[in-house]
């Protein structure tokens, strides 16, 4: 039989992230929206249980069923609210409706449900906690009521619930845990004109109509766990004189502070003004007090009163008395302010609200989460404390828990210095410079490459071995970024300006080696989208250039294939440098008609170096870099290997070498045109490779200046001077020295195994900068 | 509620000194006791205790449960200066030992407290600058995050997590160095 087809997920459901997700659940402040965003479906709900939202504003409820959110009134049916009595928390109360006589708490939002007992089953307990059972109460200032109700209730610790009970006019103190059968009440309390009650410090405080205000102890019996409360002791008597009447009466807990609320009475009866005071227990008085505060607002009504904090939200006023009024008391609503003695509507207009009789409007308080001061938001010192006694691993839980909390964390291990340059090992090892302190990385192992900003670059699989996307990928930040196949080259046919006298000699019109795969020999990037690479064999190789926003590679079909050793962006502009020690400029631009295809426009002859092998004899191979100083100037290092026994000795001893095998020139491109040898850095070491070079001010790091840093890739010293690094021939032991331009001695900086069937050298990486570019 | 006008006797005869909340409720505590925070201590000896001592960063429920631990504490300490002449070496030992089981029974029972609270003491101890009470608080808010993974954390504290998942990366990256 066929099933009935299942429309497709929505792709909103499934394919929004969770992290997207939450930061939308974060834009929405209103508990309403909250709510409505958690019945979306399944992913959502999950994403609303993991992100609890700041302490919600209360819901206004109707006795129709009707709930409004607050401030932004958005209304909702819940027909199963429909006529309840009162309510507590975020509990609405019902009439138990299985014909005994008890109560129903029902949530709204959750749907739970608990069980109070019937006010026909109180358990009076008499002095020490002796009780004594009887369906009727002991005694009665004025004879005990006809009938009792539940009139007030309130959840306290331990999970027991408390109440007024009595006929509206007079009432007394119960306590009961839902579920169980027993009200319990003192035997001792009379009966007394009690308004309201609140929790406060572990006690149930109750106030009546004159503002004398009452406490009764919580305990628990010994023996059945059963709750107790003492009889009601009277801790504030107001003095006969200061008495006043008061349409209501409210007790809230606000600050640390027990607060009563009262409404007082006016002559004429059309104007509303509200009186707050703070009970004085010490010196068993009231004390008023002239605002609630710039960041509290209260909300008061006939069955449930909070105060809530407003600090963090920009659609609530402090210091405000949001109230609602039992018909009896004349039913009205507003929110009356401190500040100015006005009263606003409640709900904006035309939203009104109006009661008639029965059950009034009530608050209901979505549950405040433990936790308001929260881990993260100790003093950092005492955060210190905490974090201190914890392993590293569970330091990392806690820095991941969020970004305050590895605020904190950090804050107490300061990181050190960062390191100057980071040096990548085929293996997939990353050591730091200076410090040498090492990480393992599995997913960089067999890079090709490597770029600015700490990126290393993988070649992508495009299937059946054919080089697919190359990716960047930091091992630092995990960030990656995609590069197009060097397949999707565009040799463009048009015209190049080309400015210069530009040798041919080692040069070629064409590729000249079928076999080889073109692989990318240097990459660069030029800030702007831009991204710049060698790309070639062995010999020779073809600048290129890619747009990311169009996403492919082009070359000109005019420029040369030349015998490049290295490439670098310096100064706005693109420089490659040959074997000879040519500099050769290149322009970049963007061509629009082509989709932002990037295009070389131009080619310049720099530089005429002019090197030949006779330099150094030719015997001895040589291998040259470019580097952008700090300084912005351009700079070449050349290496060269003599073909006697390169002697690298320990950090320790360092020993000047016969010859000089290292020279530093800058490109003097303003005037002579020519390279002109450095006898400094001016205080800059270079961190030079294959791959990736860069420098650093050592003033502003941890290494000494006017030193060269080389990592073991054109070391083998072959008589072709364009050899690869891993080509055939004797490499030194080492991963890196270290030269130093002042004495002229090479010194070990890491001594190890030598790298030679992996697809790319050792690199430096520099995660932080190391190109003075805009990076990928 | 705690020790205000309190007839105990050996209280009498000390110096006492009156501690006020912030919700302005007083507290009558020996110098001893008092003492144990060097807040207080410096107060004292700074002669700036008459008429009380405001402490606003502290509400007196709060201050009743720091003035608890600091009345223990302070007995302890006592009671280690007077054992140590009366006894012999070994009983003073048993001794010792007894004394420190019951306090540690005290702290434990002491630390079953809802989180708030907890919070709250620790801020008290920080402010008071009770070195016992902010070690023994901050240590079971450490135990209470030991073993558990940052989304545990964050449940049991109501924490959002605001890092993006390169953050976390990032983070997670870090940590993969061999920091000693």
């Amino acid at each position: 039989m066929a099933r009935h087809a299942v429309p497709p997920p929505s792709p909103w459901a499934l394919g929004l992230p969770p992290e997207i997700a939450a930061a939308v659940l974060r834009r929405l402040p209103s508990h309403a929206d909250r709510v409505r965003f958690g019945a979306v479906c399944r992913p959502w709900r999950a994403v609303l249980v993991r992100h609890p939202a700041p302490p919600p504003l209360p819901w206004l409820a109707l006795p129709d069923g009707t709930l409004f959110s607050f401030p932004v009134p958005a209304a909702f049916r819940f027909p199963a609210a429909a006529g309840y009595l009162g309510s507590c928390d975020d509990w609405l109360l019902f009439i138990n409706g299985d014909g005994g006589g008890g109560y129903l708490l029902l949530n709204p939002f959750s749907g739970d449900t608990m069980r109070l007992p019937s006010l026909s089953r109180v358990r009076h307990v008499v002095g020490d906690g002796s009780a004594a059972t009887t369906a009727a109460p002991l005694m009665g200032l004025t004879g005990d009521p006809p009938e009792t109700s539940l009139r007030k209730m309130i959840t306290c610790p331990r999970g027991v619930v408390a109440a007024i009970v009595g006929d509206g006019r007079r009432g007394r103190i119960a306590v009961c845990r839902p579920g169980t059968d027993w009200w319990v009440a003192s035997a001792h309390d009379p009966w007394r004109k009690l308004r309201d009650i609140a929790s406060y410090d572990g006690k149930v405080f109750a106030v009546d109509g004159d503002g004398d205000l009452y406490e009764a102890a919580l305990g628990e019996d010994a023996h059945t766990g059963e709750p107790t409360a003492a009889w009601a002791n009277g801790v504030i008597a107001v003095p006969a004189r200061d008495r006043r009447a008061a349409a209501v009466r409210h007790l809230v807990v606000s600050g640390g502070r027990l607060l009563m609320v009262r409404r007082v009475l006016l002559r004429g009866g059309a104007a509303i003004k509200y009186k707050v005071s703070m009970a004085d227990l010490a010196s068993s008085r009231w004390v008023e007090v002239p605002s609630v505060g710039s960041d509290t607002t209260l909300f008061v009504g006939p069955w449930s009163s909070v105060a809530r904090r407003v600090s963090s939200r920009r659609d609530m006023l402090g210091n405000r008395i949001h109230f609602l009024e039992s018909t009896l008391s004349g039913g009205r609503a507003g929110a009356y302010d401190m500040s100015d003695g006005q009263t606003y509507p409640l709900l904006p207009p035309p939203l009104e609200l109006k009661q008639h009789g029965g059950a009034p409007a009530t608050w209901l308080f979505p549950r405040e989460q433990d936790g308001a001061l929260s881990l993260c938001n100790l003093p950092a010192d005492v955060f210190g404390l905490v974090a201190r006694r914890l392993s590293a691993s569970e330091r990392l839980s806690l820095r991941l828990v969020c970004r305050d909390c590895d605020a904190a964390v950090r804050g107490q291990w300061p990181p050190r210095r960062p390191p100057s340059a980071y040096l990548a090992l085929p293996d997939g090892s990353i050591f730091t410079y200076p410090g040498l302190r090492s990480g393992r990385f599995h997913d960089c192992m067999n890079y090709r490459g490597a770029a600015c900003g700490g990126y290393l670059l993988f070649y992508e699989d495009g299937g059946d071995g054919v080089l697919g996307l190359l990716r960047l990928t930091s091992p630092f930040t995990g960030r990656t970024r995609l590069l197009p196949s060097l397949l999707a080259m565009h040799a463009r046919d048009d015209p190049i300006e080309v400015d210069g006298e530009l040798p041919r000699r080692g040069t070629a019109s064409t590729w000249t080696d079928a076999d080889e795969v073109i692989s990318v020999r240097k990459l660069v990037a030029c800030g702007g989208g831009l991204v710049a690479a060698l790309v070639g064999g062995e010999k020779y190789s073809k600048v290129a250039v890619c747009s990311l926003e169009s996403f492919t590679w082009s070359c000109s079909a005019h420029d040369r294939w030349r015998r490049y050793e290295d490439l670098a962006f310096c100064g706005g502009r693109l420089y490659a440098l040959t074997s000879a020690e040519d500099l050769v400029a290149f322009d970049v631009a963007v061509d629009v008609s082509a989709g932002g295809e990037a295009a070389i426009t131009r080619v310049e002859m720099v530089i005429l170096g002019g090197y030949a092998t006779q330099h150094y004899g030719r015997d001895v191979h040589t291998a040259r870099y470019l580097v952008t100083s700090r300084a912005g100037k351009l700079l070449m290092v050349r290496r060269a290997f003599p073909p006697e026994q390169e002697v690298v000795t320990p950090l320790t001893t360092p020993t000047t070498p016969p010859g000089k095998r290292v020279a530093v020139f800058r490109a003097d491109l303003a005037a002579s045109r020519q390279w002109v040898e450095m006898s400094h850095l001016g205080g800059e070491a270079l961190f030079v490779g294959r791959l990736c070079s860069g420098a650093v001010r050592a003033a502003t790091s941890a290494v000494r200046g006017d030193k060269v840093f080389f990592v073991q890739d054109d070391s083998a010293d072959t008589p072709v001077p364009t050899e690869r690094w891993r080509s055939r021939g004797r490499p030194s032991s080492h991963q890196a020295v270290a030269y130093d331009m002042r004495d002229g001695t090479i010194a070990d900086v890491l001594p190890g195994k030598v790298w030679t069937d992996l697809p790319a050298p050792p690199t430096w990486l520099f995660p932080d900068r190391g190109c003075n570019n805009e990076c990928i | 509620m705690a020790s205000a006008g309190s007839g105990d006797e050996k209280a009498a005869a000390a110096a006492m000194i009156t501690l006020i909340s912030s919700d302005n409720e007083k507290f009558e505590v020996t110098e001893a006791t008092a003492t144990l925070s060097q807040t207080i201590r410096h107060m004292i000896e700074d002669g700036c205790t008459d008429g009380g001592v405001p402490l606003p960063n502290v509400t007196s429920k709060i201050l009743a449960r720091v003035i608890e631990y600091c009345k223990k504490h302070a007995t302890a300490a006592a009671g280690e200066e007077g054992s140590s002449s009366s006894f012999s070496d070994a009983a003073f030992l048993e001794v010792d030992r007894a004394f420190l089981e019951e306090l540690e029974e005290f702290d434990d029972a002491f630390l079953e407290v809802d989180r708030a609270t907890l919070f709250d003491l620790i801020l008290a101890a920080n402010y008071l600058d009770i070195k016992g009470l902010l070690n023994l608080t901050c240590q079971k808010v450490a135990d209470s995050v030991k073993g558990k993974t940052p989304e545990q954390i964050r449940e049991m504290y109501n924490i959002v997590n605001d890092l993006t998942p390169e953050e976390e990366a990032e983070i997670r990256r870090e940590t993969q160095w061999a920091f000693e």
